[in-house]
């Protein structure tokens, strides 16, 4: 790869995108209301969030298609919160792709690269580069109508590298693939970002997808940010109940604060009314309403010898799923509950009564 | 683009529309309430100077009377309106099944099968008209070929009555029913039909109870692009229609040209805009603006 | 699809096709006619067609229409075009419900009403500010540009309508500035709608016999006109013989153009 992007591989402590308290509003609603995000350079950073989250009008304003109400955007140091888009060091990869139907795969590579005054054979060079990065080389000459979904994908992602930006913005961009082209396509963007160091910033709705490839999240909520770290931090120290159950399925359990006691919470589940401990990561002294969150893998079945964090319910629906059961038991007061059992370990049946337990670490306690 | 070449694209033509197509119209209007003079241009002014220097304003509704009086108006504005009515449906009975067959038929064969219905538009609408009076003519193509057969004995009467006004109607505007409906079935769902088929619809009553609904706005659109210009017509009525066929767009013309009382024809032109004002309203509601937000 | 069900549209659609056709065919078949008597046949002869091109007020007649319509044309395609990516592109700015109004209006405006309209309009600003001080050529063309226009706006329409916004944005975002993605991407996607405008107002100014009626002066007769006077007074060989003559030149363009926007397609679709 050329000398820019192995510039940009060098990974450099500290905030590369600095996006300060910006808010944007359509006609009177607020779309985005007052973020602050720091990425780091050579990131694979994803925004997360429902439809209507803000993520893509976050998205459009780092691309310079919105200009924000407040606040600032600076990329490497410069503010370019009123930089028009052709001026950016960003580029972006449509969710529809947005090819020129009048181009070939070559002209449509070639287009951002033709915006800047270089010579003609250093825009074949790159093109060229750029096709053999995608794998397109023997498709250079095709409209974008005569390609697969998988090969347009390819194709919007070269035209977008092909500049080399400081920045690459992806909206959604394994949406429109099919379930199988999706897994591959997700580990080859990962393989390009490692290996150009460019920093890429991915918009999805999709948590599973996002986990998989993200260095960090960040999950937005009606245009505020929900919570941002690593998956795996995301995924067990979630912060609320809409990020934990916005990243898969998990058990929330309304329970009581009744004290704390060095190194743990004590509190009591209003289902099951036993007194639980679990660690007390907050270090927080809040008492009353809250939540204990688990994840359905996390419980096990147990045999009779109980630890302290148990439950006992009727198993009520098991789903093969290939590697596991997910299955539903209901507790005596009518609650259900999810956990799901490795296919080695034998299940009971319908009807038959099943003892749950989970490590103390499993649980999290919740305030919203 | 900038906002300056954003109001320049939209006040080009807005400016244009608003001197050469609403202005007009005013102006009709005014006129509709002048006096009727042997003057050139033959109108009295509706606003007059007077002798103190004020401007004196003179409306007259000798023009709307004189509509009022003579009932060949009223019946001129009832054949337009009975002539276009019937002549819609026809082209509706005619076009609904030719654009459900298009719709229908093999997709490679869609474009070319749509080219031959546009096809005639393209063509000069005079000489489309022309072309059936050489046809229906006592001594017409038509006619020669029945006597020649001895079908009959002498010249049937094709041409200048109200059966040739419509025939000609008909034969002129088709295409405008066909593309609309043809538009609308394109896009349409055809499992739909197929999933009423499963539920035990039969082909007729599917395409009353399933297609035709789910067409409604190609239908609505194809019969107000039919109804509307019909009920004006000037040139089918004039060419093949007989002395006593009463069109609107006729008794205008030959209001302006032939009697040039210019006051009786802008009162006619109000009272044909009155009448055809509903539905040019549906049809701007529907027509060009198919990508409201 | 069984047989039965596709097959009555199927044979409504041959009749309709026919009904279309045939008269147009039988007025070309006898413009060969060597009768005067137009609808006996007399035997082959092309010499009607020597007669319309030897014929100088059918030549002039021919000549100013088609000068109309190119004129017309272009400057519908001007004004119309801007139009049409206001409707398809701006959103919704104040008005635009008038805008698309005024634009749907003439669609369907009887010509008679229009041409009158317009006749009134030109006879004031005479009056008033003495232009145009002869009716002919300008203001037929006016008048042409007033009803084709709108045409040109949906065509135009329609077509950025189809494809996707954010093409544009794209070439904005790999660094093209504003008049460079105008000038590489949108007007080469528009250019087959811009194009088939064009010709659509070229036919409807070069078909218009009402409108031009109206706003014409005298020395001014457009071919329509010819048309009319002479139909008017009954059947004529020569007129056979004119209408043969548009309709292959209407056909050739026809041909042409679609081919041409066949390419265009494969180009850009």
């Amino acid at each position: 790869m050329s000398r820019a992007a192995a510039e940009t591989a060098v990974s450099e402590p500290g905030s590369f995108i600095r996006i300060e308290d910006i808010a944007k509003s359509f006609s009177g609603v607020p779309a985005v209301a007052g973020v602050s995000l720091e990425i780091r350079r050579g990131e694979l950073f994803c925004l997360l969030g429902a439809s209507g989250s803000g993520k893509t009008t976050l998205l459009r304003m780092l691309a310079g298609f919105e200009r924000p109400d407040r606040g600032a955007i600076s990329i490497d140091g410069a503010d370019v919160t009123a930089m028009p888009p052709y001026l950016r060091p960003v580029n972006l990869m449509f969710q529809s792709y947005a090819l020129f139907p009048h181009m070939s795969v070559e002209g449509n590579i070639a287009f951002g690269l033709r915006q800047e005054n270089l010579s003609r054979s250093e825009i074949a060079r790159r093109v060229d580069e750029m096709l053999a990065l995608v794998q397109m080389t023997a498709f250079a000459r095709r409209r974008p109508h005569e390609l697969s979904g998988g090969q347009r994908q390819r194709t919007a992602l070269a035209r977008a590298l092909a500049k080399l930006p400081k920045v690459l913005l992806l909206d959604e961009p394994l949406a429109a693939l099919d379930r199988k082209l999706r897994e591959e396509t997700r580990q080859e963007l990962v393989a390009i970002q490692a290996r150009l160091g460019i920093t890429f910033i991915v918009v999805t709705h999709d948590a599973e997808e996002a986990m998989g490839m993200a260095s960090r999240i960040a999950i937005l909520k009606g245009g505020k940010l929900a919570q941002i770290g690593s998956p795996s931090a995301l995924y067990d120290r979630p912060r609320s109940r809409y990020v934990a159950d916005f990243l898969g399925p998990v058990n929330l359990f309304e329970c009581e604060i009744l004290g704390h006691e060095p190194g743990s919470v004590v509190l009591r589940l209003a289902d099951l009314d036993t007194e639980l401990r679990v660690p007390d990561e907050l270090g927080t002294a809040r008492t009353g309403r809250a939540w204990l969150a688990i994840r359905p893998e996390r419980m096990t079945q147990s045999i009779g010898v109980a630890p302290v964090n148990r439950m006992r319910g009727v198993l009520r629906a098991a789903v093969f799923r290939g590697e596991s059961h997910s299955c539903r038991i209901e507790l005596p007061n009518g609650k259900s509950v999810l956990f799901t059992a490795p296919t080695v370990v034998p299940i009971p049946r319908q009807g038959e009564s099943v003892e749950l337990s989970w490590p103390p670490s499993a649980g999290v306690v919740l305030f919203e | 683009m900038s906002g300056r070449h954003r109001t320049l694209a939209i006040a080009a033509p807005f400016a244009w529309m608003l001197t050469f197509f609403v202005a007009p119209l005013a102006i009709v209007l005014k006129i509709s309430f002048s006096e009727s003079t042997a003057e050139r241009p033959p109108y009295a002014p509706l606003f007059e100077m007077g002798t103190d220097g004020g401007i004196a304003f003179q409306p007259s509704v000798s023009a709307y009377l004189l509509l009022l009086s003579d009932s060949l108006y009223f019946y001129a504005f009832l054949g337009s309106l009975r002539i276009a009515a019937v002549s819609t449906f026809v082209c509706l009975l005619i076009g609904l099944p030719m654009a459900y067959a298009i719709a229908r038929s093999r997709p490679e064969r869609r474009n070319l099968l749509v080219l031959l219905v546009m096809l005639p538009f393209w063509t000069s609408f005079l000489i489309r008209v022309y072309a059936w009076m050489a046809l229906l003519k006592p001594t017409g193509i038509l006619n020669n070929v029945l006597i020649s057969l001895g079908l009959v004995d002498e010249p049937l009467p094709l041409m200048n009555n109200d059966f040739a006004v419509h025939l000609g109607i008909v034969y002129s505007y088709l295409p405008f029913m066909v593309l609309p409906i043809y538009a609308a079935l394109e896009k349409m769902d055809w499992t739909l039909v197929e999933a009423a088929a499963d539920l035990g619809c039969r082909p007729l009553r599917t395409f009353f109870a399933v297609t035709t609904p789910l067409c409604w706005h190609g239908i609505a659109a194809g019969s107000l692009l039919v109804f509307i210009p019909a009920a004006g017509e000037f040139v089918i009525p004039d060419l093949l229609g007989g002395p006593d066929t009463l069109m609107v767009g006729r008794v205008l013309w030959t209001e302006f040209f032939i009697n040039r009382d210019w006051p009786a024809a802008a009162a006619l032109t109000i009272a044909m805009l009155s009448v055809l004002l509903l539905p040019i309203l549906a049809f701007q509601r529907m027509g060009v603006d198919t990508d409201r937000p | 699809m069984t047989a039965v069900r596709v097959g009555f549209p199927r044979i409504l659609l041959g009749l309709g096709y026919a009904f279309l056709y045939a008269p147009i065919a039988l007025l070309v078949i006898y413009s060969f006619n060597e009768s005067r008597l137009v609808t006996v046949w007399g035997g082959f002869s092309t010499r009607w067609y020597g007669e319309v091109l030897a014929n100088e007020r059918i030549v002039d007649a021919a000549w100013l229409s088609l000068s109309i319509a190119a004129m017309s044309a272009t400057v519908a395609v001007l004004l119309g075009t801007p139009a049409g990516f206001a409707l398809a592109r701006f959103g919704r700015f104040s008005g635009r419900t008038v805008f698309a109004g005024l634009l749907a209006a003439p669609l369907v405006m009887p010509e008679v009403i229009t041409g009158l309209s317009l006749l009134l309009l030109f006879v004031g600003l005479e009056e008033s500010i003495g232009w145009p001080n002869e009716r002919g050529m300008a203001t037929i063309v006016i008048a042409h540009v007033s009803f084709t226009m709108p045409y040109v706006a949906i065509v135009v329409q329609a077509r950025l309508a189809g494809f996707d916004r954010n093409l544009e944005e794209a070439a904005l975002d790999l660094g093209a500035r504003p008049l460079a993605v105008l000038r590489s991407i949108t007007l080469p996607l528009t250019a087959p709608a811009i194009v088939a405008g064009w010709l659509l107002s070229f036919t409807l100014s070069f078909d218009d016999l009402v409108i031009a009626s109206f706003v014409t002066g005298p020395g001014a007769t457009t071919l329509p006109m010819l048309i009319f006077s002479s139909v008017r007074l009954g059947l004529s060989p020569q007129i056979n013989a004119l209408a043969t003559m548009m309709l292959v030149a209407v056909s050739l363009c026809l041909v042409v153009a679609a081919w041409m926007m066949g390419r265009r397609q494969t180009v850009s679709s």
